[in-house]
């Protein structure tokens, strides 16, 4: 996805940050393991919190640890997260919708990116394929993925000015993604997903506004004209807050601060980012 | 305004409630000291989760019972579809409050700030629309719910404190760079 998901760095302690990226290298390593080297680019900052989210909320997988060097940092031994299902789960929805924005861009965006899809498209497809021979749960997300970007491009077509509306496909892939790794009451997860899925939609669309304003593409805050910013705000700010309450439901297990950190503070921090571009960077690379 | 998972909020209120009363009973008894922070934190969490139980506020006298009943049983299509077919000329403030909540519950959290400040406008001396649209306004602002704490002092507040994040963010980068991180 689109790297909105990011943990709120000054409020992070040094153990929980090490864990995140721990993590985050371990979400790197598997891609690379089990969908070859085209995969690792596609490492995301979502990935990686869906992958600690789910070991956090799920609280049945046990992540085990190892220092070890790799190819983005060959000098220093790194602590890494070893695989389990909830990062085996990431890699395969990366992958899946990986496949899926590739076919996308092919289907409508300009020429360049045309041929880079048409190019990254064979490995992108043998990988989601090595993703679905995994079993049911690939397949569950590959159909909620497909649905997805269905509903997502018949929106656009019919140029839908609501962005509520706009957002829900990729909320709905969201949910259902979330639902695969709920323990105790599938509501909770449920709707933690849907509101994770708008506000990444809803942030894209923000970031994208200008943009697509100059090429004339669709978005949905463009029916707003002048109030489109402040319109995006509130939409964002409004899941935000649901987001935060919704957090408070779970019986999360470890790195339960680095989740709420991400969730209460990460991502208003982004908003932020988004609505005073050119300010402050959280983004730092890991 | 019900929340889709007040539900699950008000048991948890419930084990809350309990084990708040558990310590007041012993502490009573003299049996331990303890301190008298935290508990004060949890409960304004889940309190303003629950919504402060709007749902409940409403005193029966209602237009719409039947389609009140159906959102409390999160049979949304069905409410919206009784809803939607009221005609124009007889939609009231609380049609207004119904169709937010049932947006609400379906995650569309801007339709619904939307029609619960017409419900407000409307009917502006009603609790129930007050409450649901001063809640949305505040998120609306602030991007977390009101009586919620974590974070809230860092972007809530109109002064100054923008300074004080990149100031942490610069030493932040700073550590980061002496302990040989930042490499890429």
């Amino acid at each position: 996805m689109f790297g909105y998901i990011k943990p709120y760095r000054p409020e992070l302690k040094i153990r929980e940050a090490e864990e995140y990226r721990a993590v985050y290298c371990g979400l790197c390593r598997e891609l690379g393991k089990s969908y070859g080297i085209f995969a690792r680019m596609t490492l995301s900052y979502d990935f990686a919190f869906m992958a600690m989210f789910m070991m956090s909320a799920n609280g049945e997988i046990c992540p085990s640890f190892e220092n070890c060097r790799c190819m983005a940092h060959p000098f220093k031994k790194q602590c890494r997260c070893l695989e389990n299902r909830a990062i085996s789960l990431s890699a395969k929805a990366a992958m899946i919708l990986t496949y899926y924005k590739i076919k996308d861009d092919i289907k409508d965006k300009g020429f360049f990116k045309k041929i880079a899809g048409a190019l990254l498209l064979p490995f992108a497809s043998s990988a989601r394929k090595k993703a679905l021979a995994t079993g049911e749960e690939a397949q569950k997300i590959d159909l909620a993925a497909k649905k997805m970007t269905e509903e997502q491009s018949a929106l656009e077509s019919e140029k839908c000015s609501l962005p509520d509306k706009a957002a829900q496909p990729t909320a709905k892939f969201l949910e259902e993604l979330m639902a695969l790794c709920a323990k105790g009451d599938e509501r909770i997860f449920r709707r933690f997903g849907y509101l994770l899925g708008r506000y990444i939609y809803l942030c894209d669309a923000l970031d994208d506004l200008e943009d697509d304003r100059k090429k004339g593409n669709y978005n949905p805050f463009i029916f707003a004209n002048e109030n489109a910013k402040e319109e995006a705000k509130a939409a964002l700010n409004l899941t935000t807050a649901e987001l935060g309450d919704d957090i408070s439901l779970f019986e999360l297990d470890r790195y339960k601060e680095t989740v709420e950190n991400i969730v209460c503070m990460g991502l208003r921090s982004e908003v932020r980012r988004i609505t005073e571009k050119g300010g402050e960077e959280n983004g730092k690379s890991l | 305004m019900d929340n889709p998972l007040a539900d699950i909020a008000a048991e948890k209120m419930k084990e809350i409630n309990a084990a708040y009363e558990q310590i007041q009973k012993d502490r009573k008894a003299g049996k331990t000291s303890y301190g008298n922070t935290g508990y004060g934190g949890a409960y304004a969490g889940y309190n303003s989760y629950g919504g402060n139980g709007y749902g409940g506020n409403y005193s029966g006298n209602s237009q719409f019972a039947d389609i009140r009943r159906l959102i409390q049983q999160n049979r949304i299509a069905e409410a919206e579809e009784l809803l939607d077919g009221v005609p124009e000329y007889s939609r009231n403030a609380e049609w207004y409050f119904l169709k937010g909540s049932i947006y609400y519950r379906r995650g569309w959290l801007s339709e619904a700030s939307r029609c619960f400040q017409r419900a407000y406008q409307m009917e502006p001396g009603n609790q129930e629309y007050a409450a649901a649209y001063q809640r949305m306004a505040y998120q609306q602002q602030y991007g977390s719910s009101p009586g919620r704490t974590s974070g809230t002092q860092i972007y809530g507040c109109p002064c100054d404190c923008c300074d004080c994040c990149t100031t942490l963010m610069c030493m932040d980068c700073i550590g980061d760079c002496l302990c040989g991180n930042g490499c890429c």
